[in-house]
């Protein structure tokens, strides 16, 4: 007995396809369902069939070349493919996933299986958006085909989709996909009829298949992996706030599954809800310009009721007096990237919705549970229903790895795990921690939760920090995650994060901003030995990338001044450089950058005396004295000697210290300096010559006092008697008091 | 097409510049028109943005659905304030709307620190005024008494510019659609004709909206223009407009493609912080907005053209970048330098390199 194919080709967790589906399915009756999905989840299908909440997930974590990797396919109530399962349930017909596992190359760089792949078919939705006067890919979708009766979009979404795959014959990684999907089509038929339904851009490519064969073999994973089932969530669904997502506003969508043609009233209804609780709820003015501005719209795009972009547009335009910061998110396809006008972005929130799935009890539990579970057995972890406070210190090397399962379980805010008290950073003096540790009833759902970052404890913490870090909005931010990412002895990323978070780094606009941020990371990476994160390739990459852009800020300076925060960032520069080679920075590179600032008449002369202290910090024969003293000449001539030796002398102190030639010339532009000009260098010097500790000062006093020809004598070099520096600091309080009443100090 | 009424005006009207094709759309509209509108919102939408298939040649680039926001806005009891950087073309879009909507563009009032309430609403003839007493004959009226008699769209240009109060005598018109002249008894009453709207433009650089009374935002309906969002229309826009300017210019070449790819893939970059391969670029504080754009790819030709050889070449580019764009900003000047050497210098192509190699010009 054979039969004949039936290919439903369509948009993922589209509600007009779903009804498709539905509407083929009854009318075919077809004895095998095929659905486009994960075969390797074929010999747990039943595991759909339980009674969850929607939306969930089936979740791929598998190893390839490069680490752990993951790949999800979301349900939702409104997916063609979650309704096609539940019909072949009901009715106990054949039922099938029939496309490759993720591990597959085809997959290589998929996270969301059901995404859309609008960029693979750009030109054809441009020319479909002009001749239908729409934005783009979702208000076209949705101006086509959503709201439409099954029976109406039958065939044109079949044009449609033969329209946007054009004379493609797909990619490589296309051709074995469709290749197994014909295969399966194949086997099936020789049961009956079969629906297939898949992504419409494969259905052009599954015509023509004759009955035959044995059911596909599924490819197993070279390295390992698996697939379970995960709650999901509308947020992670929505492609304004997921990467690689499906349609966006899932709540709009849910209710237009359920309510059809009323979802605007609906979704208004949620909206001026969520409006309503804010400081300035719309007042009823508000109200009838959104009503009659959302009718207009829909009346004029010729639509029979208004739909999800006419809502969108008549909330921003009778709502927001104020110019916005970029396109409304709407108007374009792709993640948010800019901040939004908090209304926008409140607007948005409730068209996502915030539905959060739960698998049903019976579900087999991920194996990210037994992993934690196993795991905090072997360490004596195991959570106690009385709470405990568990001690620990990072200087015991017996104690680091339950430090960093405890790291692990905080950062995926499994509850039950607290941390009381313990180092901001891995480079401080104390690191010494405490943790309170309780059983919690919640611990479990958690932890389940918690599976859709990955299937281990670790590689669940590397996709979790690594999603924190593309979502970081600050520099602050993206360190603290790398000190958290050695708390709980990350070694890598996942995917290409380190170059976004690096690329991201080359945006930092100031040097005295990236200084900070550059002396935490550099800690860790030089210092961090009891984290055990000395070298660690983890932060290479980006102490190499904030090496480059410091340099290239430090180029771009210029005016007279130069701000503490920057020469405290040059400070930190030169530390990193000394370890170019071992970062990878062309260290010769950075040394004609530095010199090229030397003598450059635009800069700050603080910033040309830090550039040949840089220079004499990395190589303390690279640069003669008498260059030295040659820039110190030109910075006197410019009335800024004392800025000058402040920026060379916070980098580089002994090799000016070599002989009296530096200082000597100094003290002969000093001595021919008129009173009031001095008092006005007074402070800088004074900056200068701190840097220097009391046995260099000495020093400084000997080498002066064998110039005048004099013996050193203790006033003068450095060793004041105690009487004299109560008076100073008594005077010094003064003039501070003076200068706050005055208005000149804070 | 330039004939009669255009015949040696610099810039002529937009309803005057696309007579024809107002025309044609008026006759062939056969779609719903909101009361005292001239054509329907879709024929507005098609002459604005154009409608290849009808020989409407496309006057504005963004998105429709901004544009519908923006008709809807007028449609309905609140006006229009279009607001965006400088350069976005608010203005030409206002006056694309006041011609397709009632026909007239021209009721315009341009907002100064000088803009008095008798510019907008009504002044007197007072020759007229002493003779015979205030009068219908002695009356001047502004755009404002003319759009409402007339049920015409008024353009109200950088509202925000204007003092506050004088902004605020837009508040009863706006609300109440009604404004009365008090000298001429009970017939100073002007109602509203069906029709009538305003449509304000606000500049985001200069003063912004902030300074505009709550009670004045709340009648307008606000929409955000932004620069071009895509390469290839920016082009085609760019190479439009200065093709036309170049030939009011008198000269007769365009700019060969690959200036044109030069000029607007700089602008955007240096405009928008990133380099079109993702890499950050120094943006400058200097306003790039296609309409600069267009500017420096005028002077580009005219150089060419009466300087040069006659034919434009990527060098070229540099001297009106620094001139026209750049201005006087020393640490702009060092930016596009930077520019230069980062960014230009990785692209191979000829046009790039040629670029890069001119950058001894700066």
């Amino acid at each position: 007995m054979t039969g004949r194919l039936f290919v439903v080709g369509v948009r993922h967790h589209s509600p007009a396809c779903a009804r498709l589906v539905k509407h083929v399915l009854e009318r075919v009756d077809p004895a095998v369902v095929l659905i486009e999905g994960s075969s390797d989840f074929n010999d747990r299908l039943d595991q759909l069939a339980l009674d969850h909440t929607l939306p969930v997930a089936i979740f791929t974590h598998y190893i390839s070349d490069e680490g752990p990797v993951s790949c999800f396919a979301p349900f939702c109530s409104f997916s063609p493919e979650w309704v096609a399962l539940r019909w072949a349930f009901e009715r106990k017909k054949l039922c099938r996933f029939a496309d490759l596992p993720a591990w597959c190359k085809s997959f290589a760089g998929v996270e969301n299986r059901y995404r859309d792949e609008d960029d693979r078919y750009e030109r054809a939705i441009e020319a479909l958006c002009l001749r239908t006067g729409t934005s783009d890919m979702d208000s076209l979708w949705d101006h086509l085909f959503e709201g439409q009766p099954p029976e109406n979009i039958e065939e044109a979404l079949e044009a449609y989709f033969v329209e946007i795959r054009g004379d493609a014959s797909g990619n490589e990684r296309d051709a074995p996909r469709e290749a197994f999907m014909r295969a399966y089509a194949s086997w099936a038929l020789q049961f009956g009829d079969v629906v297939f339904i898949c992504g419409g851009y494969h259905a052009p490519a599954l015509k023509d298949i004759s009955p035959g064969g044995t059911e596909p073999e599924v490819p197993v994973a070279p390295f390992g992996g698996q697939s379970h089932l995960v709650p999901w969530t509308y947020a992670r669904m929505d492609s304004f706030a997921g990467y690689q997502a499906g349609m966006p506003s899932p709540m709009w969508w849910e209710l237009e599954w359920t309510l059809g043609g009323h979802v605007a009233d609906a979704m208004i209804d949620r909206t001026l809800a969520s409006l309503r609780r804010r400081e300035h709820p719309p007042t009823v003015a508000d109200h009838i310009a959104m009503r009659t501005t959302i009718g207009a719209l829909s009346a004029l795009r010729g639509h029979v009721t208004p739909q999800r972009v006419d809502v969108l547009d008549g909330l921003l335009s009778a709502l927001i007096r104020e110019p916005l910061g970029a396109p409304p998110p709407w108007s374009r396809r792709g993640l948010i990237s800019e901040e939004l006008h908090p209304t926008v972005a409140l607007i948005l929130r409730t068209f996502t919705g915030d539905r959060t799935g739960r698998l049903s009890a019976d579900t087999p539990k991920p194996p990210l549970l037994r992993d934690v579970h196993d795991i905090l057995a072997r360490l004596e972890l195991v959570p106690k229903t009385i709470p405990q406070t568990l001690a620990f210190d990072w200087r015991m090397a017996g104690d680091r790895e339950r430090l960093r399962i405890l790291h692990r379980l905080r950062i995926l805010q499994i509850p039950g795990f607290t941390r009381l008290q313990g180092p901001a950073w891995g480079t401080e003096e104390h690191m010494a921690e405490a943790f309170r540790v309780v059983w919690r009833p919640d611990l479990d759902p958690a932890i389940i939760e918690a599976s859709r970052w990955g299937s281990t404890l670790e590689g669940a913490v590397t996709y979790c920090l690594s999603r924190k870090m593309l979502e970081a909005e600050s520099l602050a931010e993206r360190v603290e995650t790398f000190g958290d990412a050695a708390f709980a002895g990350l070694t890598k990323l996942a995917g290409d994060v380190s170059d976004i978070v690096a690329n991201a780094i080359a945006t930092t606009p100031s040097l005295g901003a990236l200084g900070p941020a550059m002396q935490k990371l550099f800690g860790l990476w030089n210092h961090g030995e009891w984290l055990e994160v000395v070298g660690a390739p983890l932060l290479t990459p980006i102490l190499r990338t904030s090496a480059e852009r410091a340099l290239t800020l430090f180029a771009l300076i210029r005016g007279v001044e130069l701000l503490p925060a920057d020469l405290q960032a040059m400070r930190v520069l030169a530390e990193v450089l000394r370890h170019a080679t071992n970062l990878g920075l062309d260290a010769s590179d950075a040394q004609s950058a530095l010199s090229r600032r030397i003598s450059d008449v635009e800069a700050p002369a603080m910033l040309r005396g830090a550039a040949l202290g840089a220079l004499w910090y990395l190589d303390a024969d690279g640069i003669s004295v008498d260059t030295a003293i040659d820039c110190a000449m030109r910075a006197s001539s410019e009335g800024r000697t004392g800025d000058f030796l402040a920026g060379l002398f916070a980098l580089a102190r002994s090799p000016a210290l070599r002989d009296d030639k530096l200082i000597g010339a100094v003290d002969s532009v000093l001595s021919s300096l008129g009173d009031e000009v001095f008092l006005i260098q007074l402070p800088a010097l004074r900056l200068a010559f701190s840097w220097f500790p009391p046995a260099e000062r000495a020093r400084i006093g000997a080498l002066l006092a064998e110039r005048w020809g004099k013996r050193p004598d203790s006033s003068w070099i450095g060793e004041v008697p105690v009487d004299v520096l109560q008076v100073g600091l008594a005077l010094d309080e003064r003039i501070h008091l003076w200068g706050i009443e005055l208005g000149v100090l804070e | 097409m330039k004939k009669g009424k255009q015949a040696g005006l610099q810039r002529a009207p937009a309803e005057l510049m696309y007579r024809d094709e107002l025309v044609r759309l008026e006759k062939e509209d056969t779609g719903p028109k909101p009361p005292g509108w001239r054509l329907s919102p879709r024929a507005v939408r098609a002459f604005v943005l154009g409608d290849a298939s009808r020989e409407i040649r496309q006057k504005f680039v963004g998105h429709a659905a901004a544009i519908d926001r923006a008709m809807v806005s007028l449609a309905t009891s609140r006006g229009l304030l279009l607001v965006g950087e400088p350069g976005t073309a608010k203005s030409w879009l206002s006056e694309l709307l006041a011609a397709a909507i009632s026909g007239v563009s021209t009721l315009t009032i341009q907002g100064s620190a000088a803009t008095s309430e008798d510019q907008i609403k009504y002044s007197w003839n007072y020759a007229l005024l002493l003779a015979e007493g205030p009068g219908e004959r002695a009356l001047v009226p502004g755009p404002v008494v003319t759009g409402m008699r007339d049920g015409k769209i008024v353009r109200f240009e950088e509202i925000t510019r204007c003092p506050a109060e004088v902004q605020d005598g837009l508040l009863s018109i706006l609300s109440d659609r009604v404004l009365t002249i008090p000298e001429l008894g009970e017939a100073g009453v002007v109602f509203a004709r069906e029709g009538f709207n305003v449509i304000a433009t606000a500049n985001t650089r200069d003063r912004g909206v902030n300074e505009m009374s709550a009670a004045l935002k709340r009648r307008f309906n606000f929409e955000t223009l932004f620069p071009i969002g895509d390469l290839a229309s920016e082009i085609a826009l760019v190479r439009r407009e200065s093709s036309r300017l170049l030939e009011a210019s008198g000269v007769k070449t365009v700019l060969p493609e690959p200036v044109l790819e030069v000029l607007v893939t700089t602008f955007r970059e240096l405009r928008t912080g990133t380099s079109t391969d993702g890499q950050p670029v120094e943006r400058l504080s200097t306003v790039l907005s296609t309409a600069e754009a267009v500017s420096v790819a005028h002077a580009v030709g005219v150089r060419a053209a009466f300087l040069g050889d006659g034919e434009a070449n990527p060098g070229d580019v540099i001297d009106c970048l620094a001139g026209a764009a750049v201005k006087d900003n020393a640490e702009d000047l060092e930016k596009l330098r930077r520019y230069l050497e980062t960014v230009a210098s990785k692209r191979k192509a000829p046009h790039w390199a040629a670029l890069h190699a001119a950058r001894s010009r700066l």
